[in-house]
């Protein structure tokens, strides 16, 4: 494989340092995105500062209202970890559809943010629970919504000099429930066109949507939060016209692009009917929990 | 490039050895300690022929820097028959059951039924169909794979 300069970071402090060094310092964590991009030409940085061997950063923890999730956590041991299963079920389930088992025990949660991959699995879920990422830079930390994080295709809001620190993620209230799931044509190694997650939350009658929130992946450059179907759920019942509905409103919100056989047509008629379906079964969850 | 010295832990020996950062496990397991048995093809992370356990998990050993395996117990095939030579069970259920064709897969289906079976050892078909999704084989269709697996794990119930 190509060459680069290779240092071994003891601390982020250490981290960021080396990221304000100079250009093109990129971080190694989980290396799933970075390597692979690397291994096949497409992607040159200059140096990698390696960032596993920093003690400490694989919590998953509870924080009053939220769960932090450390930056060197790995997909499976966050999908695993009992906090997460039990309060972030939503989380949990979104990851089990992450590439292979091979690669969750290697890639970090944390590594697919900010890699930025617009069919992430992870991405859609961590939005339906309006999760935040809290970055480290030469100016010290700050928090980032995760739907303001996505910029572009593979590009976030990063500045060359920071590095990703935590995953904060809300407790949703204990009587939401949500739903993933995405279009697939085989069981391993595929990617979300589209991923949707959707995370809902009922009146105390079971009916009428108090909130709901939808994660969306696949259907554009970057991982989005649908608002305007949000928005319009909330206040309402599930009814076919509703699904109808929300089935318009990501149809003319949307901007995916032809790739393989997939027309644009295709795209967002596939990302309605899955928005309608994960709808459905997140809803019935919500209304069937006492 | 820099080469540095790395001690790695593979099949509970240690090998110290000078490898570059930009070295992939699979290959230094291959090239330089002569373990063939680990095979690379998609050389991607995805096909699963490269996988090897660290510390007792599967990863792709084509996307692990070599670097990065120092202070981590790697397990490859050849570290499954025991000391007297004989086969592990999930390799002669795979010999039994004729499991193999052209071979290329067969490490890597091996390491990960290993790792599988070691968690749940006693397994439903879907359960061992999911396990083996993330490795690919173009020749079997996966039937006999299937039939090996479920064949060790009722070999080693105790």
């Amino acid at each position: 494989m190509q060459s680069f300069d290779y240092s071994e970071a003891k601390s982020l402090e250490e981290v960021v340092q080396t990221l304000a060094s100079g250009e093109e310092v990129r971080v190694l964590a989980g290396g799933c995105g970075i390597l692979l991009l690397m291994k096949q030409n497409l992607y040159f940085p200059r140096a990698l500062v390696n960032i596993k061997r920093i003690p400490g950063l694989k919590y998953i923890e509870q924080d009053n209202a939220t769960v932090r999730i450390g930056t060197l956590a790995t997909h499976n041991e966050v999908k695993g970890a009992l906090l997460v299963e039990q309060k972030l079920p939503l989380l949990s389930e979104a990851l089990g559809y992450v590439a292979t088992n091979r690669i969750r025990n290697m890639a970090t949660l944390c590594g697919t943010l900010a890699h930025a991959d617009p069919t992430s699995d992870a991405a859609p879920a961590l939005l339906a629970l309006e999760a935040r990422v809290v970055v480290m830079g030469s100016q010290g930390e700050r928090e980032i919504e995760l739907a303001a994080f996505f910029k572009d295709y593979f590009e976030t809001v990063l500045k060359p000099d920071e590095v990703l620190k935590e995953i904060v993620v809300p407790l949703p209230p204990e009587t939401a429930k949500g739903y993933y799931s995405r279009f697939e044509v085989r069981k391993a190694m595929d990617k979300a066109m589209p991923g949707v997650a959707v995370l809902i939350d009922l009146e105390e009658d079971k009916k009428t949507i108090r909130s709901a929130r939808i994660g969306l992946s696949g259907v554009g450059n970057c991982c989005l939060r649908l608002e305007a179907a949000e928005q319009f759920l909330a206040g309402k019942e599930d009814h076919p016209d509703i699904r109808q509905q929300i089935g318009d409103i990501i149809r003319a919100t949307i901007d995916p692009v032809e790739e393989y056989d997939f027309t644009v047509d295709y795209k967002k008629q596939i990302a309605a009917v899955f928005l309608q379906r994960v709808f459905a079964q997140a809803y019935s969850r919500a209304s069937s929990y006492s | 490039m820099d080469q540095r010295y790395v001690e790695l832990s593979i099949n509970g020996d240690s090998y110290r050895i000078a490898v570059g950062p930009n070295e992939f496990l699979a290959d230094v397991l291959r090239s330089k300690l002569e373990l063939t048995g680990t095979k690379t093809a998609c050389d991607m992370g995805v096909c699963g022929s490269c996988t090897v356990l660290l510390d007792g998990l599967p990863v792709s050993s084509c996307l692990t820097l070599a670097v990065d395996a120092a202070g981590k117990e790697i397990t490859t095939i050849e570290g499954l028959e025991n000391t007297a030579g004989e086969l592990d069970p999930i390799q002669a259920s795979f010999l039994d059951k004729g499991a193999v064709q052209c071979g290329f897969c067969t490490a890597g289906m091996v390491m990960t039924a290993k790792s599988f079976l070691d968690k749940n050892p006693d397994p439903t078909e879907p359960e061992i169909r999911q396990a083996l999704s993330g490795n690919i084989c173009r020749c079997t269709g996966y039937a006999k794979i299937v039939e090996a697996v479920a064949d060790a794990a009722k070999k080693m119930q105790p």
